[in-house]
């Protein structure tokens, strides 16, 4: 999933084994993370989110619009 | 510049999966001189898997034991971003390492017993059985100590693993019911699987990212 976590680290000035001592998860779990090659669970995503401080769906972007019903 | 730094990312991820295969070659030719022909049946499909996926964990083992031992030089040949980060990791690849190695042996232990009524049968299942637990102990202990990316990975492998299993013993089945193949020993069958999880492992983490060179 397309994201912003990298741009959100590097804002911070945290290395990528600082956030995920922060985190509580492995260096290769942030970098897998920040070139979109796997999608962390909700509450590692929650946990991100809280610590830069900005909203899950500013970290993580989704594409997807839901489709009007017809009536 | 970014060009060149990704030929040399490039150049070292090549070398390492070189050196890798070259030690790996090595250590097999060297290993069968020493112990392995003697004992082996020609034409035993079973123990050769059994030789080579024992061959294959232990030295892995090996490998990732004295990376996390050395973590300067390990920094070198496994695929981590500096030393801090075995330093970091050292638990759970010590871990990792060990059971490796106790997978390895139980395998060549396997490979290399004598057949039929040997007087030393108990030792062998005994040392065999001994690493066997000792691998299951170790991961049922660490099963909680690795983070969500590697539990994913697990997950993902162990389902491959079993739908590749599934299509390849279906296939054999089919084949040796009708006489056209033999039906595997158990030896085979349990080394075939180790190799199979293991290569589903490989595959798994390169399609993550995680094989390329940090």
């Amino acid at each position: 999933m397309e994201n912003r976590v990298k741009q959100w680290r590097e804002a911070r000035g945290l290395s990528q084994g600082a956030l995920a001592r922060r985190l509580g998860v492995t260096r290769q779990t942030v970098n897998a993370v920040e070139t979109a090659k796997y999608d962390p669970s909700l509450p590692l995503a929650l946990r991100m989110a809280k610590l830069f401080g900005v909203a899950v769906d500013s970290l993580f972007i989704d594409h997807w619009t839901p489709e009007e019903e017809e009536e | 510049m970014t060009a060149v730094v990704g030929k040399t990312t490039k150049g070292r991820q090549a070398l390492r999966m070189l050196a890798g295969a070259a030690v790996g070659a090595v250590a097999t030719i060297a290993f069968l001189e020493a112990v392995g022909k003697p004992s082996l049946k020609s034409g035993d499909f079973g123990t050769l898997l059994a030789l080579s996926a024992g061959l294959i964990y232990a030295l892995m083992g090996l490998f990732v034991g004295l990376g996390a031992m050395a973590p300067r030089q390990g920094a070198r040949f496994l695929n981590v971003e500096d030393a801090e980060e075995i330093h970091e990791q050292r638990p759970s690849l010590g871990s990792s390492a060990i059971a490796c190695i106790l997978i390895g042996a139980f395998l060549l232990l396997l490979a290399l017993a004598p057949a039929g009524q040997d007087a030393d049968r108990g030792v062998w299942a005994g040392a065999a059985g001994a690493c066997l637990l000792g691998a299951a102990a170790i991961t049922l202990a660490t099963r909680r100590r690795g983070d969500e990316l590697m539990r994913q990975v697990g997950l993902e492998a162990s389902s491959l693993t079993l739908h590749v299993t599934l299509a390849v013993l279906s296939v054999w089945a089919l084949l040796a019911q009708l006489r056209f193949v033999e039906w595997l020993t158990p030896l085979g069958l349990i080394s075939g699987l180790s190799l199979l999880y293991l290569a589903a492992i490989f595959w798994v983490t390169a399609r993550k990212g995680m094989m390329k060179a940090r």
